[in-house]
């Protein structure tokens, strides 16, 4: 079970290049946390960083007071089941039908067997059709994924975290493909499941609006470094001004 | 920079020159310039009429369906061996290389593993063949186990190569969730590049069965022992209807490739 996570002094390089520094930062369960910033600050690495997607070059990760990066195999790959990370472009193979994209959410858990045979049994056909029938795809289950378009595509990938039921959900801009109503319907759809699941989030974003309005907590990134890391109320205009413009 | 391209230029002037003068004494040498043409008259009517007897065509029709079998069979059998070993091998669905976490013990492990299927293709199919008869006597099981044991070596190579130049993206975060390889592959990794490995694995069918001829002379059975067999009787007649069959069968293996390329790409 996930408890809570802790970075210590991470610190990420590229080639003698400094991406993120010194971060330091605690998340607990079932908090609802937006990270907001300007494009390049690294946003993406950092959640990348937070669901052990990188390796840092410097500093400690602690979750549930065990250091992630010292432990072994098998550790880290249970780990890894407790989080689900959607990336900011849909990652799922063009040639691929919705149905087994939406499949591939559960192989984490499941044994080799059971994923080959699922190849040809689909098991989770029932919930798979609810979840996209609550998103009004229901038509395109037996649809290739390259016929659809880019924002049918992202609510797909949002659908495969809804189905794979992480403990910590992990949304790289979520709505940048979406158009103003439908990102508003897709938003209401992710907090309503946070609800049921009592799942932390965390959510990348490009609103600051948004994300003022809906989350509790803001984390503001800047240059690779933390500007702002508060409750979502006590952020004010001038500290969000600071946040987009930097030093 | 106009003295450097006129000194390449010459420099090609030269060993051209040189390789015209060579091929001349070796043409000198082999005697290619008076060949005796006066046997062909004689032994071109040898072939002729096509032996078509009732036992004989029973036989050979008999070998036909050997020779498509074991270059069928073998196909499989490295292919089944050849996509698990390269999706060990490959570096694009492996952790470290994803996490950049660097573990040096997994990457030489890898390094070593990819190396080792060097020694399984560095022999030519008829080479290993040969051995083999010597081991297991003639017969299909030879021809079998040399074809698998070089193709799985070149399916292997390529599958690696088709698995590492795909796109990483979905592969990536389903490793990143905590799926392992092998899943990873069937649901991410399959649909991307299964085009290129199902033609593959058709154009490796089609040279299994020209090799499968060839292994026939040393000994393995099939059609190829047959032809080899009836040029050393001088039943010209025979190889000549072999011959005809042959053209025919890779007539009807290349629609048969063509049309599984149509139903599954």
């Amino acid at each position: 079970m996930f408890n809570h996570l802790k970075l210590e002094n991470i610190s990420l390089k590229n080639n003698k290049k400094i991406l993120l520094y010194n971060l330091n930062i605690e998340i607990v369960e079932k908090e609802k946390i937006a990270v907001i910033g300007p494009t390049g600050a690294g946003k993406t690495l950092f959640l990348n960083l937070l669901c052990f997607g990188l390796r840092p070059s410097e500093g400690k990760i602690f979750i549930n007071t065990e250091n992630f990066w010292k432990k072994n195999n098998f550790f880290q790959n249970q780990v890894r089941k407790y989080f689900y990370l959607i990336p900011q472009v849909p990652d799922m193979p063009n040639r691929q039908r919705v149905m087994s994209a939406l499949h591939a959410s559960y192989i984490n858990k499941w044994s080799l067997l059971k994923v080959i045979a699922s190849l040809f049994f689909p098991f989770k056909k029932k919930s798979i059709e609810l979840v996209l029938k609550e998103l009004g795809l229901f038509e395109k289950i037996d649809e290739t994924i390259e016929n659809l378009s880019g924002g049918q595509k992202q609510a797909i990938s949002l659908a495969r975290i809804f189905l794979s039921q992480p403990e910590i959900m992990i949304l790289d801009e979520p709505l940048s493909a979406v158009d103003p109503n439908r990102s508003n319907f897709l938003l209401k759809k992710i907090l309503e499941y946070q609800k049921k699941t009592m799942a932390t989030i965390v959510c990348s974003l490009h609103q600051p609006d948004i994300a003022k309005k809906y989350f509790t907590r803001i984390i503001g990134i800047n240059n690779g470094k933390i500007v702002y890391d508060g409750t979502s109320k006590k952020l004010s205009q001038t500290q969000q001004e600071k946040i987009y413009k930097g030093k | 920079m106009k003295n450097y391209f006129l000194i390449k230029n010459t420099l090609y002037l030269v060993i051209l020159f040189l390789t015209i003068i060579f091929s001349g004494l070796i043409i000198e040498k082999s005697n290619l310039l008076n060949l005796n043409f006066n046997n062909v008259n004689e032994v071109f009517f040898l072939f002729f009429p096509l032996e078509y007897s009732k036992e004989f065509l029973y036989t050979t029709i008999e070998n036909t369906f050997i020779t498509i079998s074991i270059a069928t069979i073998s196909v499989l059998i490295s292919t089944f061996i050849s996509l698990p070993m390269s999706v060990i091998c490959s570096n694009n669905l492996s952790s470290s290389t994803i996490f950049k976490n660097k573990n040096k013990i997994k990457d030489l492990s890898r390094y070593f593993l990819r190396t080792n299927f060097l020694f399984l293709r560095s022999l030519p199919e008829i080479i290993v063949a040969l051995l083999l008869v010597k081991i297991l006597g003639l017969g299909v099981n030879a021809a079998i186990l040399s074809i698998v044991i070089t193709f799985t070596g070149f399916m292997t190579k390529v599958f690696i190569e088709i698995i590492d130049s795909s796109n990483t993206v979905s592969s990536e975060n389903l490793i990143r969730s905590g799926a392992g390889k092998f899943k990873v592959f069937l649901y991410a990794t399959l649909p991307l590049c299964s085009k290129e490995i199902i033609s593959y694995i058709v154009f490796r069918w089609e040279c299994a069965i020209r090799t499968s001829l060839i292994l026939g002379i040393v000994g393995a059975g099939g059609l190829g022992q047959q032809m080899e067999l009836a040029i050393k009787m001088m039943d010209l007649n025979e190889v000549s209807t072999i011959v005809f069959l042959l053209i025919f069968l890779v007539y009807i293996c290349d629609q048969i490739s063509n049309f599984i390329r149509k139903v599954f790409i």
